[in-house]
């Protein structure tokens, strides 16, 4: 049994507890809702960019019916150029290849780079009936949008391929199976998202591994570390003899390879600071929150923005195709790659450990 | 557990105690190893960190250890799997203890990256437990060659047991007792925080001063459970601390087995009183047999053996205090970092690419690391300098012609802002690594 004595003591230590507790108290509670960042993620930019993703392959798809119809230069172009929308559209969506999404591989399905060429004029030549479903029997390298651009950007003899030549036919309707097998994805990947995976996105507030911020900052590094590596210091042979390799350019067939990086880049400063428009919080409002309580001398944040606006200074002073700029504006690029691995290194060494995220997806077994 | 007590049992010649805390601990090391163990297949460890990496990161003097070809990794997690239940069932006990020993000790001397504070600790208590008669009681080898179970044991078998596992607690308090541990609540400041969602104790976690209580909290914590679980008095107290503490951190942070580990090897602390109470609170009558009480009775053990241990413990002493004699930030240069007992001490990231240069032909070309690694050695490497060293020799050995590695790194260690790691000027070939020593190139934080 307690004594009086002891029962006062612990009776004032408990209230102290809870009047510590109190909201209202000098001790400040600080808290940032996570819930609503990944909400106003998933609405304002992730659906939107696969929704205008189905769009743009809708139209893509009309555009096709109208160059089987008429097969002709001018709908030959109003087909190339709504390839090269759509494919710059999908370079914002790239990023949002995480969870249920990811492991679906259907991101693969649709943009697996570089396309198998072989394997795409076998198919052509062979004897199989080429539909849609024909397409999803075979691997990722035969189809998608770099597949796609093969048939249509390859040389200038593409659309004689398409309409005069032997096995046009055969092209024609391989074209538009790719199409249609791409309008396909784009309509299971926003169905995927919307039903399977934004669910478990969006109510999942923790920095823990696989949680949906952590996935999020993982893909935020690992697309600029792919610009930077893949996208730009392959091609312009960083990595090998200092010899340019313009083949290695992704998607240099349409010319489209600044594009596309431009586009990367904006879907990363969209999931940070949202669209222009928008006054909702991102995941640089989150990131600013946590570097107010780590009493940082320069924000981090707003050393990313100035990143980022500073490859759009850069990239702007690039003349596409990058195939040319290659040969004709190395220094621009190169200055442009550095500006790019520093922003990598913001992402990879300074946001994640701000957000204390762990820079890899496998689980560990401790400290 | 007073300090005669322990002196005592260093003496060839001290009164023999009940074998009961290390039979259970036995056990209970045992069942923890096979789950540890089976662990690694569940997530496919074997696989990734094993046998997928091209290049290993070795450990001074143990860069002959490679993986095995083949399935020969996992067959040797199937028999650390199998030795650990032998374990658990006191089993062929000495064979057990000394090859799981062997193999366990093995698969974390592949790789340096895989290191971790609980594996480290897991090496030196399962090399202990060889030395003790861990297996003469409540064992299957007792049962099937008939041996007469031995239920008084010289008392140095359980006493270095207990003075290893307060160590750890005791140097993992003092490796916090830092600026950014006490003055700036860091990390846990950056971690509770992203917690605050948690049902029950979210809200606690997002005020302001829960990272300075909770930093405050484990400092005193650590450097008073050995005192507190050495004590009988305060024993069970500090058991019911053990538990809490190490369920929170299991909870809020994603630490694998340790908490589990730690919990489970406080039962050495019990002695045989306090477990025949328990048996008796419980009602197991089935145990009333394994409860001996006789006249206290001196044992002899070998003095070779009581030197052996004591100069074994001396170097769990010596080991993590060496990194005091090095001038600077350990959590920076992390010269002899490991096996200090730096338990989420830090929350530490970097990023490291390597420029080649090739005099010969004057050609120069840049290497990312995620070319040759995985993105977990590429990951522990980054903030690491021993491993950059390692890997940037590595690529010169991959060339005929002597090439010229440099490094650009940056690391960022508790939110404050990245800043350059390694001399970008310094040629890493002309280093080769070095046990004992904060290596030049290594910039200051």
């Amino acid at each position: 049994m307690l004594s009086n004595n002891h029962s006062s003591v612990l009776l004032a230590l408990l209230l102290l507890i809870v009047y510590s507790c109190d909201r209202n108290s000098d001790f400040e509670e600080k808290t940032f809702d996570r819930l609503k960042m990944l909400e106003n993620i998933s609405s304002e930019i992730v659906l939107p960019s696969y929704a205008d993703f189905l769009n743009e392959t809708e139209i893509l798809e009309s555009k096709m019916i109208l160059f089987n119809s008429e097969l002709n230069l001018t709908t030959f172009n109003q087909l190339k150029a709504q390839w090269k929308i759509s494919t710059s559209i999908w370079e914002k969506c790239e990023i949002f290849n995480i969870g249920d999404i990811q492991s679906s591989v259907i991101h693969n399905k649709i943009d697996t780079w570089p396309s198998n060429i072989n394997f795409i004029e076998n198919f052509i030549a062979g004897t199989d009936e080429l539909t849609s479903d024909f397409i999803n029997t075979k691997g990722s390298s035969s189809k998608g949008l770099p597949a796609i651009e093969y048939l249509l950007f390859d040389s200038e003899e593409a659309i004689t391929l398409l309409t005069i030549a032997e096995n046009a036919d055969r092209r024609r309707a391989y074209l538009f199976a790719l199409i249609e097998n791409l309008k396909s994805k784009a309509e299971e990947v926003i169905h995927k998202w919307t039903y399977e995976y934004q669910p478990i996105f969006n109510n999942d507030p923790t920095s823990d591994l696989g949680s949906s911020i952590s996935v999020l900052v993982n893909q935020l590094i690992s697309i600029t570390e792919q610009v930077a590596q893949t996208k730009l210091a392959k091609p312009m042979g960083k990595t090998t003899d200092g010899l340019l390799y313009p083949d290695q350019l992704e998607s240099y067939r349409s010319g489209m390879s600044l594009q596309k990086i431009q586009s990367n880049l904006l879907s990363i400063r969209h999931v940070l600071f949202g669209k222009s428009s928008s006054s909702k919080t991102f995941l640089a409002d989150y990131a600013s929150f946590v570097e107010s309580d780590l009493d940082s001398e320069t924000m981090l944040t707003s050393k990313i923005l100035t990143q980022l606006n500073e490859i759009d200074s850069s990239i702007n002073l690039i003349e596409p195709p990058l195939t040319l700029a290659l040969e004709n504006q190395f220094e621009e690029l190169d200055e442009l790659y550095e500006k790019i691995r520093y922003l990598f290194i913001l992402l990879n060494v300074d946001l994640s450990n701000d957000l204390g995220v762990v820079v890899t997806l496998n689980i560990n077994d401790g400290d | 557990m007073t300090v005669t007590d322990i002196i005592s049992a260093f003496n060839p010649r001290a009164y023999g105690i009940s074998i009961i805390p290390l039979a259970i601990f036995r056990i209970c090391f045992g069942i923890l190893m096979a789950f540890s163990i089976a662990r690694n297949w569940y997530y496919n460890w074997i696989q990734e960190l094993y046998i997928n990496p091209d290049f290993h990161f070795t450990y001074h003097f143990f860069s002959w250890v490679e993986p095995l070809p083949g399935n020969g990794m996992q067959l040797t997690f199937l028999c650390l799997f199998i030795l650990a239940v032998f374990i658990a069932l006191g089993l062929f006990w000495r064979l057990s203890s000394i090859l799981f020993f062997i193999l366990f000790c093995y698969t974390e001397l592949i790789d340096k990256t895989l290191y971790l504070n609980h594996y480290y600790f897991i090496s030196f208590i399962s090399f202990t437990l060889i030395l003790t008669p861990a297996g003469k009681f409540w064992s299957l080898d007792n049962l099937f060659f008939k041996h007469n179970p031995k239920y008084k044991i010289h008392p140095c078998s359980i006493v270095i047991l207990r003075l290893q596992i307060a160590l750890v607690y005791f140097f993992a308090g003092i490796a916090k007792i830092n600026y950014d541990w006490l003055y700036k609540a860091l990390p846990l400041k950056i971690w509770l925080p992203a917690k605050s969602n948690l049902p029950i104790i979210g809200d606690f976690l997002a005020y302001e001063w829960t990272p300075y209580l909770m930093s405050y909290g484990g400092v005193i914590y650590d450097l008073s459970i050995p005192f507190l679980l050495l004590f009988r008095k305060t024993r069970p107290f500090a058991f019911v601390l053990v538990i809490v503490f190490h369920l929170l951190t299991w909870y809020l942070f994603q630490i694998g087995m340790f908490p589990w580990i730690m919990i489970f090897s406080a039962v050495i602390f019990f002695d045989e009183i306090d477990y025949l109470k328990l048996s008796l609170l419980l009602k197991f009558s089935f145990l009333k047999n394994s409860f001996k009480t006789s006249y206290p009775r001196k044992l002899n053990t070998s003095k070779y053996l009581i030197i052996f241990m004591a100069l074994f413990l001396s170097l769990q002493i010596i080991i993590p205090l060496r990194k005091n004699f090095y001038c600077g930030n350990d959590t920076w240069h992390e010269a002899n970092y490991r096996y200090s007992w730096n338990v989420m001490l830090v929350e530490k990231t970097g990023s490291v690419e390597f420029t080649c240069f090739n005099p010969k032909t004057q050609r120069k070309w840049t290497v990312y690391p995620n070319d040759y690694l995985t993105t977990f050695q590429n990951k522990q490497m980054s903030f690491q300098p021993d491993m950059i060293l390692e890997f940037a020799n590595y690529l010169d050995s991959e060339h005929i012609d002597d090439i010229v590695v440099t490094a650009s790194a940056y690391v960022s260690i508790n939110g404050r802002f990245s800043k350059p790691f390694i001399d970008i000027n310094t040629d890493l070939t002309k280093f080769q690594s070095c046990a004992f020593c904060v290596q030049p190139w290594i910039l200051s934080d």
